[in-house]
């Protein structure tokens, strides 16, 4: 009974920001210019993630899975004092992981450890960031392991329609950039790129450190002190280029797989904007309607989701989700079901309980201290970290007019993506939406029957 | 006379606690209600919420072919109509009214079902279990639209690109009990169930003294005991071990003369992927060697073992270690490797060498050793950060070893000795029979020219 789970951060106004952080117990601090946002948690393990903006923007399309080849070496590779054997064998008994991830606005070298081991921890996380030894045959490893994790990304199919969609929506941008690589710039990457590279990528303009968990302020400061306090004061971040939906588009791969794979793709506001949260709060209750009709109703997928896509910060999307044998039923209803919103607008029931359900999600999302720091790093890139400890105060104020007014600003055109059987579509099973405020097309929702 | 009846009464009406707990953490408490329900309360006051799970001693271990993929089946049926809520539209309603975060698992030995939502709605979430538990419908209607549902599901996992390689591996493990490790089941008899397969599973086995109900997060144990009996204690309880009556066969020693090694081809293949499963120990013969099990696997795992050395660092394989499943019928153990197509061949030569080293005395250090138990350990205290998954690692231990076996899991670890880690080797792995199975796309299997998988590893 797997159900497609999204951690979901509402806030209704972005001008009311108040004292609620401290509240909250987190707390921002300059420390000689480099930004730490910094939450103290009652649970035993701490996390502490160093956030540099860029993503897709600092590398070129040759050099796509050069900064993320580089993080992963830096925290993986041992360091200048310690070989890569020695280090690991001092984190594993430490119980201390690090690790590091590259998305399209940003990347993060992040370090997981027990509140016990936190000071330890931090003195290998800092001596990897700044004295890390850049071990060449370790370069080797994680680069063909980078290259097999590509292709195997190629062959799995929801990674695939989202490659496919991606390239589709943002070809010639930045955001059509593999953060990851693709295994031909991978196995151009030589060693002497990566070392260029990493040296001068870490800079206070354009890092940021979040820290969540059971340590104290002050501890926390003196670490930094003789660390990352050190580093160099570097450049501007930079923005990504992006490219937005225009005008309808259908893009169908042919592949013999036991299942067929849909996404539609849509433009959707900025997350730091008023509209951002709502519309969040819009597609998560169409989540639930395509629950409902398309899997309860009609059987027509185990897997059916519409969600909002923040994590491309400068140009997030509207999917629109399915696997399915029938494709062409499943394309008709999941439009009529928006046409139907967009008609009659959500119920004040069905926000009233969607607000509950927001609140259950943001508790679970701080019961972990990755996920919160994930979410204040995020938060933070998408324009202040402040939005994710005001969704309590904010929640109630959400009103449904207002809910339906930024769902039809934003349902319009759909760039769509199909991976699966090429003979059970057609171009014309594709379909778009209804204009807002005009008379819905023939195939209205309750007008469609299981075929 | 009438007290006793009233003490005699009380006596079915109240749960008593069930240990000491010398080794449990102060914060959980283990109740058991007359009926045989057990009820484990963890209070943890962080966030204001509480998940309420039930688990049951059931998944595909207790299916027969006829019956493979049902108790998943079964599971998502327990998310319809019961006899308090009349279709699965309304039961939806209520968990948005509830502002509950659900789900539910099947796995060989368990199947769990949960609900997280604000603490001080537990009562409604106990009660909205308690309806889910005991009174399904299952409606014929609402079977029919779920089977092709749950079908679904089972083709998505088809559409990876490893299925080939490990449905193959897992018919080859487990021969004519495949359905007892199979899950996800069989397409025909997911897709013709009926209402009345789905009462046999519950006439057999959903019965309170085949369940655990765990309540976690923020809640006073005493509070929830009382609850809980409110609600629970009415339950019915078979008046029958299932496992006696309906038995779970034995597995069959693996037979060499099986043809235990294949190939397997697909197109969507991009890397190829080498299994080798041996029959490993359980945790109704073996107890010890489920826990040195572990240790092993994790001394492999170090970046400064000789098995990541030899063949990660020397670029041999991209990718490899073994895993043990612990389970209370034949756990397997699982060797993976991704081979470096750079070093094809010979990464399965160097493999072998590896194998052939496992009980060697200077295959891993004492320092090894150490760590690895070390690192079980923490492991399992990053395993209690989140609570509302913890409670999911409470019923599975509960489910596949004991409860007691999970909270004496580290004092366990730290008996464990080099003499054992060998005598584990020799038992359950090396020269014992084994499935191997290897993945690859057409064009690799023509150009390495790949047709007997045993000659690469000699």
């Amino acid at each position: 009974m797997k159900r497609i789970h999204q951690l979901t951060v509402i806030v209704f106004s972005l001008l009311l920001f108040t004292d609620i952080a401290a509240q909250t117990g987190t707390k921002e601090i300059n420390y000689e210019g480099l930004k730490i946002i910094f939450k103290k948690t009652p649970k035993e393990v701490v996390t502490a993630s160093l956030f540099i903006k860029g993503g897709t923007a600092n590398i070129t399309e040759a050099q796509q899975g050069l900064e993320a080849l580089s993080l992963s070496l830096a925290l993986g590779g041992g360091t200048k004092t310690l070989d890569k054997d020695a280090f690991a064998a001092q984190a594993d008994k430490l119980g201390t992981s690090f690790n590091a991830t590259a998305s399209k606005d940003y990347s993060r070298m992040t370090m997981t450890c027990l509140k016990d081991n936190w000071d330890k921890s931090w003195v290998m996380f800092a001596d990897a960031i700044l004295n890390p030894s850049m071990n060449e045959n370790e370069f080797k490893v994680i680069r063909d392991q980078m290259i097999s994790a590509a292709k195997q990304q190629e062959s799995n199919p929801d990674a695939n329609l989202r490659k496919l969609a991606s390239d589709q929506l943002f070809g010639g941008s930045d955001y059509a950039k593999v953060p990851n690589g693709i295994p031909s710039t991978l196995e151009n990457l030589k060693i002497d790129d990566v070392k260029k590279y990493y040296a001068s990528l870490l800079g206070k303009k354009k890092c940021f450190l979040v820290v969540v968990g059971n340590i104290d302020e002050a501890g926390l400061l003196n670490n930094i002190k003789n660390t990352l306090a050190k580093l160099p004061v570097g450049s501007e971040p930079k923005k990504p280029s992006f490219k937005s939906v225009t005008e309808p588009t259908v893009n169908i791969k042919d592949r013999a797989i036991a299942t067929n794979y849909i996404l539609g793709t849509l433009n959707a506001p900025k997350y730091f904007t008023t509209d951002g949260p709502l519309f969040e709060f819009a597609m998560s209750i169409l989540y639930d309607r395509y629950f409902v009709e398309l899997r309860t109703k009609r059987s027509l997928s185990y897997a059916p989701a519409a969600f909002y896509s923040k994590n491309t910060i400068e140009q997030p999307t509207a999917s629109l989700y399915i696997s399915t044998i029938d494709p062409k039923q499943s394309l008709q209803v999941m439009t009529d079901i928006i046409n139907d919103i967009k008609k009659n607008g959500f119920t004040e029931k069905e926000v009233k309980d969607k607000k509950k359900e927001y609140l259950t999600d943001y508790y679970m999302t701080n019961e972990a201290s990755a996920f919160q720091a994930g979410q204040l790093g995020f938060c933070e890139a998408s324009g202040n970290w402040r939005m994710f400890d005001e969704i309590n105060n904010k929640i109630d104020l959400v009103k449904t007019p207002d809910l339906n007014k930024t769902f039809n600003k934003y349902m319009k055109t759909i760039d769509w993506t199909y991976l699966g059987k090429e003979d059970k579509v057609a171009k014309e099973d594709f379909k778009q939406l209804a204009p807002s405020n005009e008379k819905l097309p023939v195939s209205d929702l309750k007008k469609t029957k299981k075929q | 006379m009438k007290k006793s009846i009233l003490l005699f009464a009380l006596s079915f009406t109240v749960a008593f606690a069930l240990r000491a707990q010398g080794n449990w953490p102060a914060n959980i408490h283990l109740s058991k209600l007359p009926n045989g329900l057990q009820v484990l309360v963890v209070e943890d006051n962080s966030v204001p919420l509480v998940t309420v799970e039930i688990a049951v001693h059931n998944g595909s271990y207790t299916e027969p072919p006829e019956y493979n993929g049902l108790s998943h089946l079964y599971e998502h049926m327990f998310f319809k109509a019961n006899k308090d809520i009349p279709s699965q539209e309304k039961y939806l309603d209520r968990i948005h009214e509830l502002g509950i975060s659900f789900n539910g698992t099947t796995g060989t030995e368990r199947v769990n079902y949960f609900f997280t939502l604000g603490s001080k709605e537990v009562n409604e979430g106990l009660q909205f279990l308690n309806s889910a538990i005991r009174y399904p419908l299952f409606l014929k209607e609402e079977m029919k639209k779920e089977n092709p549902v749950v079908d679904g599901e089972f083709q998505r996992a088809e559409s990876s690109p490893f299925w080939p390689l490990l449905d193959k591996f897992n018919h080859k493990m487990w021969g004519d009990l495949f359905s007892r490790k199979n899950v996800i089941g069989d397409h025909q008899v997911i897709l013709t169930c009926t209402p009345e397969k789905m009462n046999v599973i519950k006439d057999k086995y959903y019965y309170p003294n085949n369940s655990i109900l765990v309540v976690a997060g923020a809640v006073k144990n005493d509070d929830i005991v009382k609850k809980v009996t409110a609600i629970f204690a009415d339950w019915k309880p078979s008046e029958f071990d299932p496992f006696q009556k309906w038995p779970i066969p034995e597995f069959k020693p693996l037979n060499p003369a099986d043809s235990l090694s294949f190939v397997v081809t697909s197109p969507n293949a991009q890397v190829p992927a080498l299994q080798i499963g041996w029959l490993g120990p359980d945790t109704r013969n073996d107890i010890k060697s489920t826990v040195v099990a572990d240790v092993f696997s994790y001394i492999l795992t170090q970046k400064n073992s000789k098995f990541q050395k030899s063949l990660i660092d020397s670029g041999y394989a991209l990718n490899a270690g073994i895993n043990y499943g612990t389970q209370q019928h034949t756990g397997p153990i699982t060797l993976f490797m991704i081979p470096n197509p750079a070093k094809f061949k010979p990464s399965f030569k160097m493999l072998q060498e590896q194998l052939n080293q496992f009980d060697a005395p200077d295959y891993f250090t004492d320092d090894q050793i150490a760590t690895a138990k070390i690192k079980l350990i923490n492991q399992e205290k990053y395993g209690t950060e989140v609570t509302s998954n913890f409670a999911h690692t409470l019923t599975l231990w509960w489910a596949i070893a004991s409860l007691d076996y999970y909270f004496n899991y580290a004092s366990e670890l730290n008996k464990v000795t080099r003499a054992d880690l060998n005598e584990y080797v020799r038992k359950y792995i090396k020269g014992k029979p084994c499935v191997k199975g290897l993945l690859l796309n057409p064009s690799q299997q023509t150009n390495w020219n790949v047709t007997d998988l045993d000659a690469l590893f000699n």
